[in-house]
């Protein structure tokens, strides 16, 4: 194999990739990137065996052929390199790397070795779901960090995708937390399709996004084969589906509230990174305090000390008090973008929901943590 | 040979011949679906965990497989390859603290209820004492709303209520009750309940071991403080001094305060001016003794929660001859006890025998025989019509059964001398006064009297179905 190519593209194909290399590999061939030339592009593909993510890039294809190389060692190489062009030589699985004045020799693995990740390569699939890339990127980064980490629930590492007649809705829920948008448009088809996919392959998706207009991102879902090909523009992540039953999550969302109140993001943002400064010693326990037109966030550490911010709110119904983790608190700040947030709350054992105010598109629920006294 | 011990006979010969990577990365994830025959051929599917590993398997590895199980089951083979992902046993039970209940799986309406009682327990609240279990009537039910009115809005109503009144009725369970609903609506309500006494006893303790600042945090953080039997700490110097500190400190935090005393603010001996103003300037609401028809109702309650049957007759009967709301429960324990031992449904006959044993006297039906009755019968007794009895004549064969149904009115169905006077025609209570006494005094000196006195008595109850 020997090929040209701008260290720009490769530089980017290779970050592009490493997201799916896998961090502890069993088998040394998955840590590495494959390279492989493919009608006339250079192809690079990695895997963690669950999910994959396949680039291609422009190049000057002299010989065709494939190798793999260890992710990390050619992706920290390929971006000290200078911006010029790149040459890569492949012979008996080494890699020669030469661009101006640097030269570098990786050994690589087998391409036999390598685990095949299964493509579109750029053609349509049957039943291919077409979402606008903007409205995807931002339903995911407003849903996908509330899935769990947790493999021993491996469903709740997921997104539950929706499509309906309405549009599209996504959720995702670790158990004490859920997060749902609703992504409207009668544009949607796939009306009645439901699938699973791991928050972390749409997040590294989202990841590659252009931020351009009009961008689309193309799912394609093999039921036999359980798994999810999803394509950008010369990006295909494919990932496998989760199997399982999502939980019913529409019947935990309160119907009603005893206090509504709304108040500025940033202002809240601010109040419980300060209390969470506290709560770190404390199991993360803030606490939520409303009383008229104020709510008081304090948290304390006995062995630390204790803080009180006071953040200004418009309420109807009771007051009330409830203890919340700040790390599902700042996570949930962090990700949401409405300037004004309004929360429900029924009492100190009931869920706490959130919701961008004035906008029903979007709902986060918290689990509220109890404490006594 | 089944699934299980075919399936790991294939997966340990192939650990033997391919390195430990590979073995762990895309066999030891793989497992046996189904075995089937057909054809003279063993069909063996094999469930991979995704797409990749059966991509792989396909492509490097199915040669093998069917290799080493051809020669486990001695058979031809072809293996299926199918993705399914192995189904995770979820783990139960409570993570660490910080993390709440699980969305799913909370049941709120039984956590409320949990912590609720966690809460009463907690702060020391007996279960039972709650509104639902009070019964309201006249003599109580100033007290009852002024009670409700604190649960329902702490401390914003009336920030101190003072309820008084005499032993058994029900101060502390009204007092109680405030406590529940509180932590019914709110488990973690800083809600403070001990006597006068144990708060003495706190404060001498907390001396003794030099923690007065915990026992000062434990009662100065409380938003409702419920202080039974106050009157206990008249006359303790200290112990004033720092319950008038732990009443301002709830105070001056918008906090609700009960208070209970066997007597008025006034009354109590050896209170402190500034706690007496204090605690007049709160709401002040006296509690009666419970009538004849609440002690009914409240049996009734007391039985429901004893899960036994109690017919509203037998407890009329224990009501109109038990005026103590604490003995009335004893008597009804003691009726639950002979029902379970003897088997038999509850009769009044029953419960009158078991009153006999406890007051060791004859039982009265007070509440059975009405002032009528009890004038229709000393009547008939004497041959007279009952308006010869109420009428104004004097003579003495009128005037003398005349003062006996005085006599017995007084006696035996407790009227007040104006209630005698009533149904005697409107007679001036001196007159009932005087009747009383007269037949009080004859019974020690004529046998006559004294007999007949007896046997009226005896018809009043003999009759007390009939009439």
């Amino acid at each position: 194999m020997k090929l040209s190519i701008l260290q720009e593209n490769l530089a980017h194909g290779v970050t592009a990739v490493s997201r799916a290399v896998a961090a502890k590999a069993q088998l040394p061939v998955l840590a590495n990137i494959l390279l492989a030339t493919e009608g006339g592009k250079l192809k690079l593909s990695a895997t963690n065996l669950e999910t994959g993510i396949t680039v291609w890039l422009n190049a000057k294809v002299e010989r065709a052929g494939k190798v793999t190389v260890p992710g990390r060692v050619f992706g920290e190489l390929v971006t000290s390199l200078p911006q010029e062009a790149v040459e890569l030589t492949v012979s008996e699985e080494k890699v020669q790397v030469k661009s101006g004045a640097y030269r570098a020799t990786v050994n690589g693995i087998s391409a036999e070795e390598f685990p095949e990740v299964p493509t579109l390569a750029g053609k349509k699939a049957a039943g291919e779901l077409g979402l606008d890339g903007a409205a995807l990127s931002e339903a995911v980064s407003l849903v996908a960090f509330a899935a769990g980490t947790d493999e021993a629930r491996p469903i709740f590492t997921g997104v539950k995708m929706e499509f309906s007649k309405k549009g599209l809705r996504l959720a995702a829920t670790d158990g004490y937390r859920l997060s749902v948008k609703s992504l409207p448009g009668s544009k949607i088809k796939g009306a009645g399709k439901e699938m699973v996919v791991p928050a972390r392959a749409l997040t590294e998706l989202t990841k590659m996004l252009k931020d351009e207009e009009g961008e689309e991102v193309r799912l394609a879902a093999t039921d036999k084969e359980k798994q999810l090909i999803m394509s950008l523009d010369g990006v295909e992540v494919v990932t496998r589906l989760l199997e399982g039953d999502f939980p019913d999550f529409d019947k935990i969302v309160p119907g009603s509230s005893k206090t509504k109140l709304e108040l500025e993001t940033e202002e809240l943002h601010q109040a419980v990174r300060a209390a969470a400064i506290f709560a770190r010693d404390s199991a993360n326990i803030v606490k939520f305090k409303i009383e008229k037109d104020k709510l008081t966030v304090t948290a304390n550490a006995p062995q630390v000390g204790e803080n009180e911010i006071g953040v200004a709110i418009k309420k109807t119904g009771e007051d009330s008090e409830v203890a919340f983790n700040s790390r599902y608190l700042l996570e949930m700040l962090s990700a949401v973008t409405a300037e004004r947030l309004g929360l429900e709350l029924s009492g100190p054992l009931s869920p706490g929901m959130f919701r961008a105010a004035g906008d029903d598109s979007w709902l986060h629920i918290i689990m509220p943590v109890r404490v006594q006294g | 040979m089944n699934n299980e011990s075919l399936w790991s006979a294939v997966r340990s010969e192939l650990e033997l011949n391919l390195s430990p990577g590979n073995f762990a990365t895309w066999i030891a994830p793989l497992a046996l679906l189904s075995l089937k025959e057909s054809g003279g051929k063993s069909i063996l599917t094999i469930a991979c965990p995704s797409v990749f590993h059966k991509n792989q398997i396909s492509e490097r590895y199915l040669g093998q497989i069917a290799a080493v199980a051809e020669k486990a089951l001695k058979k031809k083979c072809e293996i299926k390859l199918a993705v399914k992902q192995r189904a995770v046993k979820q783990k139960k039970g409570r993570r660490g603290s910080g993390e709440g209940e699980d969305l799913f799986s909370v049941d709120i309406a039984k956590m409320e209820r949990e912590a609720y009682l966690e809460a009463a327990a907690r702060v020391g609240l007996s279960a039972a004492l709650t509104f639902k279990n009070f019964a309201v009537s006249g003599s109580n039910e100033v007290a009852h709303a002024a009670a409700r009115t604190a649960a329902k809005s702490p401390g914003q109503v009336y920030r101190l209520v003072f309820v008084y009144g005499g032993v058994g009725v029900g101060k502390t369970h009204l007092m109680q009750a405030v406590g529940h609903e509180i932590l019914a609506k709110n488990p973690d309500a800083a809600v403070v309940y001990c006597t006068g006494e144990e708060f003495t006893n706190e404060i001498i303790e907390a001396i003794r071991n030099k923690t007065t600042a915990n026992f000062r945090h434990k009662y100065r953080q409380a938003r409702v403080l419920l202080l039974d039997d106050v009157q206990f700490i008249g006359g303790k110097e200290t112990v004033q001094e720092e319950f008038f500190h732990t009443f301002n400190a709830v105070h001056k935090e918008g906090g609700q305060v009960v208070l209970t005393s066997d007597r008025l603010p006034n009354e109590i001996a050896g209170l402190e001016d500034r706690l007496r103003s204090r605690f007049e300037g709160g709401l002040t609401v006296d509690i009666q003794p419970p009538g004849f028809e609440l002690r009914t109702a409240i049996l009734l309650i007391k039985a429901q929660q004893l899960n036994m049957e109690l017919p509203m007759r037998v407890a009329q009967v224990v009501a109109a001859n038990v005026e103590s709301t604490r003995k009335l429960e004893g008597v009804l324990l003691r009726l639950s006890g002979e029902q379970v031992a003897k088997k038999e449904a509850l009769t009044e006959e029953l419960a009158m025998a078991l009153l006999n044993k406890i007051n060791g006297e004859t039982v009265r039906l007070k509440s059975r025989v009405t002032a009528t009755q009890v004038v229709r019968l000393v009547a008939e007794y004497y041959q007279l019509k009952t308006t010869d009895i109420r009428g104004e004549r004097r003579l003495k064969t009128v005037a003398l059964p005349r003062q006996v149904v005085m006599y017995l009115l007084r006696k035996e169905l407790r009227l007040s001398l104006k209630e005698v006077g009533r149904v005697l025609g409107g007679r001036d209570h001196s007159t009932v006064l005087h009747g009383q006494e007269k037949v009080s005094r004859l019974l020690s000196e004529s046998e006559d009297l004294r007999l007949d006195v007896i046997n009226i008595r005896k018809q009043i109850y003999q009759n007390r179905g009939k009439v």
